[in-house]
């Protein structure tokens, strides 16, 4: 609206029907658009950056991540120790190397584990209306644990390994990606092309297949992406507390439990693995929100 | 509306029913005996078997869920492995510190986002909205327990001007007490903010284009009256459920953030437990903070309600 005859501080979109968040000038949309395209090829290009680190993790790594070496405890970042070594004496760089194994191999297996959970009973609850209403008040318990809760809640009950941390975060978001999933199946069934192929007789299994999975994965693929940004924050968290990934193992989260009491010596204990964790979750959200303007621009 | 509030309260039973078998049930899926943390390795099978009589774990599994929701319904959560205090007792006696903490962090959240999310819907493209941009995808990305670290290093090793952890009570010093709630209210109160910035300004772009809006502009308002008169007003509603969502993760924020902190409130309660395994103190203390959690939610529903009377439950 530069071309409005009175001075607006609101610019107002040329059309009510202009998605909100566009800008209203053709110029400023474009640039926009240029930026929004750049931010999620640099959330690709961070997210391959992570995986690679993840896959190359042993060839990276200089020293052995469990390797101790009193001699050499708490050194700053040198030639040798490119990020210092901890009040172990073992190398940062190494077990920062592998913390990202730890963070990805967790990330990815429960987004596969919760995507297909929660397809499941996403598809049962919203095609089946019979199993609807039991389904939807378990999911309903489930998400009534704030945030990671839940998980620390199993965690304390089977105790903390790898397994149990993918395990326990599965089930804390297994609920939502059932929630997007019945969603999407209670629109797309009502859809004629549905019903024709209901009225013709066409069985469940086959609808479901063919009609209803590939028409309601768009808003699951964007889920799963913010997903796996978010079991790789809890993977952190409920490491740093205790109850994740137990050590010595090279997790982010207990490089920096550990790291934290030597603040004072050893800032960079602190520094780096919490940059790496900050990377590859930003990565992971610009490639989200980048999926989720070209696959559902509705949303 | 009598009728809306009555159905939402009704609805709110079986989810706590719910929360209740989630929690008892998950403390039965612990391998192993629960008598092996009470009982001395060289115990004979006799003292063993008194104290599985005493928790009540020779009764078949129903019965126990029975015994045990009756007992919270009376406010009896069990006894602590460790000292035997009532967990209700030790909860109540940590939440003081949690809730002085929420309550700074959720003031600095709307404090600062509210003003943000405002300015960047009417001067939308601005450097202020653009660095909101920037501002809310650090705030979903950043570990919360990473950013009080950074802020310890920051503030209390480097510059010294806040404490590095701890609590004093608000009513032994408030100014020292307010000095120990900065930088813990900040890390908890961060991504809070983020989330209520971006739903400030995406209802008031959503409201700014009503037609109401343009008919109190073309009558003349000022901006200053239409944006805080007729705007922020509508737009109140999605802020509202957006800081009752905030309030929700603030309570399981605050677990990971006290540690950070060495923070003598609920989150350390439930860190401290888990690592002894006090089972009774983790059942409970989960239990009161899902609670609080589905609570919330009835609040924020609610009110809701109230403020828009469009809103009805069907």
């Amino acid at each position: 609206m530069t071309d409005a005859p009175l001075p607006d501080p609101v610019r107002e979109p040329t059309a009510p029907q202009t998605a909100r968040l566009r800008p209203s000038t053709k110029a400023g949309r474009i640039v926009r658009h240029l930026l929004r395209n750049q931010l999620v090829l640099l959330g690709l290009g961070l997210t391959v950056f992570m995986i690679v680190i993840a896959l190359a993790a042993p060839w990276l790594a200089t020293h052995d991540p469990l390797d101790t070496d009193p001699r050499n405890r708490l050194q700053p970042p040198s030639a040798e120790h490119l990020m210092g070594t901890d009040n172990f004496g073992r190398d940062l760089f190494s077990r920062v190397m592998h913390g990202a194994s730890v963070s990805m191999r967790v990330g990815f297996a429960v987004v596969f584990l919760s995507t297909v959970v929660g397809m499941i009973l996403g598809l049962v609850a919203g095609y089946f209306r019979a199993w609807d209403g039991i389904l939807m008040r378990f999911t309903d318990g489930l998400m009534a644990f704030p945030g990671i809760l839940l998980a620390i809640a199993i965690l304390a009950a089977l105790g903390p390994n790898e397994a149990n941390v993918i395990l326990a975060l599965s089930v804390s978001y297994a609920p939502k990606v059932a929630r997007v999933v019945r969603g999407q199946v209670l629109s797309i069934r009502e859809l004629d092309y549905v019903q024709a192929a209901i009225a013709s007789g066409g069985s469940n299994w086959r609808i479901v297949m063919r009609h209803i999975v590939p028409n309601s994965m768009s808003p699951t693929i964007v889920q799963s992406t913010f997903i796996l940004a978010l079991a790789i924050l809890a993977e952190a968290g409920l490491s740093y507390i205790g109850a994740g990934t137990p050590p010595p193992a090279p997790s982010w989260g207990n490089i920096l439990s550990e790291g934290g009491q030597f603040m004072y010596q050893a800032p960079w204990l602190t520094v780096f693995p919490g940059i790496f964790i900050m990377i590859a979750v930003l990565g992971i959200n610009l490639l989200g929100d980048g999926l989720r303007d070209i696959l559902d621009p509705r949303m | 509306m009598r009728q809306f509030v009555v159905k939402r309260f009704l609805v709110t039973i079986p989810v706590m029913l719910f929360v209740g078998v989630v929690t008892f049930f998950l403390i039965q899926l612990t391998p192993g005996d629960p008598t092996a943390f009470f009982v001395s390795p060289d115990a004979t099978a006799v003292e063993v078997q008194q104290v599985r009589e005493r928790m009540g774990l020779e009764e078949p599994i129903p019965v126990r869920f029975a015994l045990w929701f009756g007992n919270v319904l009376q406010g009896d959560l069990g006894i602590s492995f460790y000292g035997n205090r009532p967990v209700l007792q030790s909860f109540l006696r940590v939440l003081p510190p949690t809730l002085y903490l929420m309550v700074v962090a959720l003031t600095l959240a709307i404090v600062v986002a509210i003003p943000i999310g405002i300015v960047s819907a009417i001067r939308q493209n601005s450097w202020i909205d653009k660095s909101l941009t920037v501002f809310v995808l650090i705030g979903v990305s950043l570990p919360n327990f990473w950013l009080g670290m950074l802020l310890v290093l920051g503030f209390s090793v480097t510059l010294g001007w806040f404490p590095a952890q701890g609590f004093v009570r608000p009513e032994d010093d408030f100014a020292l007490s307010l000095r120990h709630l900065i930088l813990p209210g900040i890390t908890l109160g961060y991504s809070g903010a983020a989330l209520i910035a971006r739903m400030t300004r995406s209802a008031m772009l959503d409201v700014m284009r009503q037609d109401y809006i343009r008919t109190a502009r073309s009558k003349g308002l000022r901006d200053r009256v239409v944006i805080y008169g007729h705007a922020l007003q509508n737009a109140g509603p999605p802020i509202l459920t957006v800081i009752g969502l905030t309030v929700a993760s603030l309570i399981s924020g605050s677990v990971v953030v006290e540690k950070v902190f060495n923070f003598p409130g609920v989150g350390r309660l439930v860190v401290d437990s888990i690592l002894r395994r006090d089972f009774p103190v983790i059942q409970g203390s989960l239990l009161l903070i899902a609670g609080a959690t589905v609570l919330v939610n009835l609040v924020v529903d609610l009110s809701y309600a109230l403020l828009d009377p469009r809103i009805r439950y069907d």
